[in-house]
């Protein structure tokens, strides 16, 4: 149980550690690209700005539903 | 004084925090009251509670001027500081609140029975809760001042504000601060949003970014006189030296990357926002006031969709004004420091006093909070750690409520005169500096600590003692201009893993069974659900009560 809460964290922490630290790279090695306009907002604006904080909701409810879940089916028995 | 309405908002907002904070200490009877409200405050009232604790003065109007002076590189204020709950969530939230207790140095002993180990959390505790509030205290004071229109007098506005806070945490404790904090936190994100919808009305965010766009020359935009409370640097005049020109791109060019901060800062400066807010000892108590760990975790959920919602304003603030305001309003003086009142200017100059006043409200409120959450860690760390665990553990609860109140009295006190004496001093790398050691003491001490085993107590003393050392001798090297180097997260992170692996593995000891029963209850009281054990969890090693005894 413990080990199977501690690989969900780390495979999540692994996709939200990649999807924010690949930001400054990118903005390095393709700078015109990522202030290509996407609904007239700068690329890399709507990313950090807005869509990774929608990743971080979505890591945060499958993790906690996850968590939630397995916990629930040990005290079933299940 | 002008009677305003930016000042009545204020005044109400204060008045109302001290009615409840006072109302709530008729409920707070017990030591668990006190430190963590019971352990019975709910889902929402706690996700409430931390996102208000945790967004300051400095977020609620530093955010939006950064954007404003800097482009994109203060974007990723507004997501690196919101970015710190997914570690806390995946890794310290749930086992923190399983195993009980009410601090983070009541972890350090309870996990490695070790009185020295407690020690150590409490030093780190009030070095991260002192720099944070003193940070917030000179900002009191210029609030204040701005509220009042410059009527009231900059020492009497923190006399007031630090005294206010001060009473109310002193009698109210944990209960109070919560009831608080909830409120707080809506009074801020009204204020960040409603005057936001009232202006995009106005101005759509992609009209306002086309311009951005558009403008690849020399900065073209007129410089605005006559809209900043506490006066703008112009260009053009003497004051706006080459160096700030600098800092004012065109348009197109502040839409993108490494204004301020270079690959190797950036990189830093995440590492320290999004280990440092795991690591942060007043927002860690909270999570004990949840009553289990599923409740802790849908806390940090709601946290984070709170806190997202709030941050993903201030950019479209920051845009605003640098393009409505101008780039140049920005440059609050002749050293260049971005004005903090970019929401008050921007809603003055378009959107009338109403807006302006619900700003000032809302930036009441994140003082509040955030110092009231301050209070309460570190005046923990000395009544409950200190005194309450190793100076007098066979004290009374009585006792142990007193000497809170007089640690929480004592601290306001030293807060306001610590504030009163930083005024015109550059404070702005105090709030980093608080970051950059909570991300290299407490966060690789939690980490490790809960999913760690063959962690040992000199592992631990080393990591957080290398880590957050190195953390200061970078920033006071820096300020002392013996080096550059702003971020120091990007080292003293690291370091701080690899001397708490290193040493761990030099001195982890054969164990006797009676240390492999009191560590494997440890683990249990952290990682086995509260429905599958016994109704107290905290685990008591005979070793525990020697130490402490």
């Amino acid at each position: 149980m413990q080990g199977k809460q501690l690989r969900l964290s780390a495979v999540l922490a692994v996709v939200f550690l990649a999807s924010v630290f690949v930001v400054p790279f990118l903005n390095s090695a393709l700078p015109d690209a990522m202030l290509m306009p996407v609904m007239g907002i700068p690329l890399v604006w709507l990313w950090v700005g807005i869509v990774l904080h929608l990743e971080f909701w979505a890591i945060a409810i499958v993790y906690t539903l996850c968590s939630n879940k397995w916990e629930g089916e040990i005290g079933d028995g299940r | 004084m002008v009677v305003s309405l930016p000042l009545i908002a204020a005044v109400l907002v204060l008045a109302l925090t001290m009615v409840i904070g006072l109302l709530s200490a008729r409920k707070t009877k017990t030591l668990s009251d006190y430190w963590v409200a019971g352990r019975s405050v709910g889902v929402f009232t706690n996700a409430s509670a931390i996102s208000s604790n945790y967004l300051s003065a400095a977020s609620f109007l530093g955010v939006a001027a950064f954007v404003w002076a800097n482009g994109f590189d203060g974007v990723w204020y507004s997501t690196g500081f919101a970015a710190g709950y997914i570690l806390l969530l995946l890794f310290i939230a749930s086992p923190l609140r399983r195993f009980g207790q009410y601090t983070i140095p009541d972890f350090c002993q309870g996990r490695f029975f070790s009185t020295r180990l407690r020690k150590a959390g409490i030093a780190w505790t009030s070095v991260i809760s002192a720099l944070y509030i003193v940070a917030q205290m000179v900002g009191v004071g210029t609030l204040m001042e701005s509220v009042t229109g410059g009527s009231l007098p900059w020492a009497t506005g923190v006399i007031i504000l630090g005294g206010v806070i001060t009473l109310y945490v002193a009698f109210g404790g944990m209960t109070g601060v919560t009831l608080t904090q909830m409120l707080q936190f809506w009074i801020m994100l009204t204020a960040m949003i409603v005057p936001l919808v009232i202006l995009l009305s106005q101005h759509s965010y992609t009209e306002l970014l086309m311009h951005a766009y558009e403008d690849r020359g020399a900065i073209s935009a007129p410089a605005e006189t006559g809209v900043a409370d506490g006066g703008t640097t112009v260009r053009g005049t003497a004051a706006f030296s080459s160096a700030e020109q600098e800092r004012l791109p065109n348009g197109y060019a502040w839409l993108g990357p490494f204004k301020k901060w270079k690959l190797f800062d950036s990189l830093s400066l995440l590492i320290a926002l999004v280990c440092g807010t795991a690591g942060l000892p007043h927002i860690l108590a909270r999570f004990y006031t949840n009553p289990d760990a599923a409740k802790a975790r849908w806390s940090t959920v709601w946290v984070l969709i709170f806190i997202g919602v709030f941050y993903i304003t201030t950019p479209i603030w920051g845009t605003y004004a640098r393009m409505v305001l101008g780039p140049e309003a920005v440059l609050q003086n002749a050293a260049g420091q971005p004005n903090p009142n970019t929401m008050m200017l921007i809603t003055s100059a378009e959107a009338g006093e109403w807006a302006k006043a619900l700003v000032a409200a809302g930036a009441i409120a994140a003082l509040l909070s955030t110092v009231s959450g301050l209070l309460i860690a570190l005046s923990s760390a000395f009544a409950h750690d200190l005194y309450g665990e190793i100076l007098r553990p066979q004290a009374s609860d009585r006792q142990k409520i007193l000497a809170a109140k007089i640690a929480v009295l004592a601290f306001g006190a030293l807060a306001i005169g610590i504030g009163l004496t930083f005024r015109d001093r550059n404070i702005a790398w105090m709030v980093g500096l608080a970051f950059s050691v909570a991300a290299s003491t407490f966060f690789p001490l939690l980490t490790c600590g809960i999913w760690w085993r063959k962690m040992t107590e000199q592992g631990a003393l080393a990591g957080i003692t290398v880590g957050g050392l190195i953390s200061a001798v970078i920033v006071v090297g820096t300020l002392a201009n013996l080096w550059q180097f702003e971020q120091p997260a990007v080292i003293s992170v690291p370091i701080a893993f690899l001397a708490i692996f290193f040493v761990s593995r030099r001195t982890y000891p054969k164990l006797s069974d009676e240390q492999t029963g009191a560590l494997s209850r440890a683990f249990h009281a952290l990682h086995t659900p509260e429905h599958l054990r016994e109704p107290d969890p905290t685990p008591e090693p005979p070793q525990l009560r020697e130490q402490t005894g």
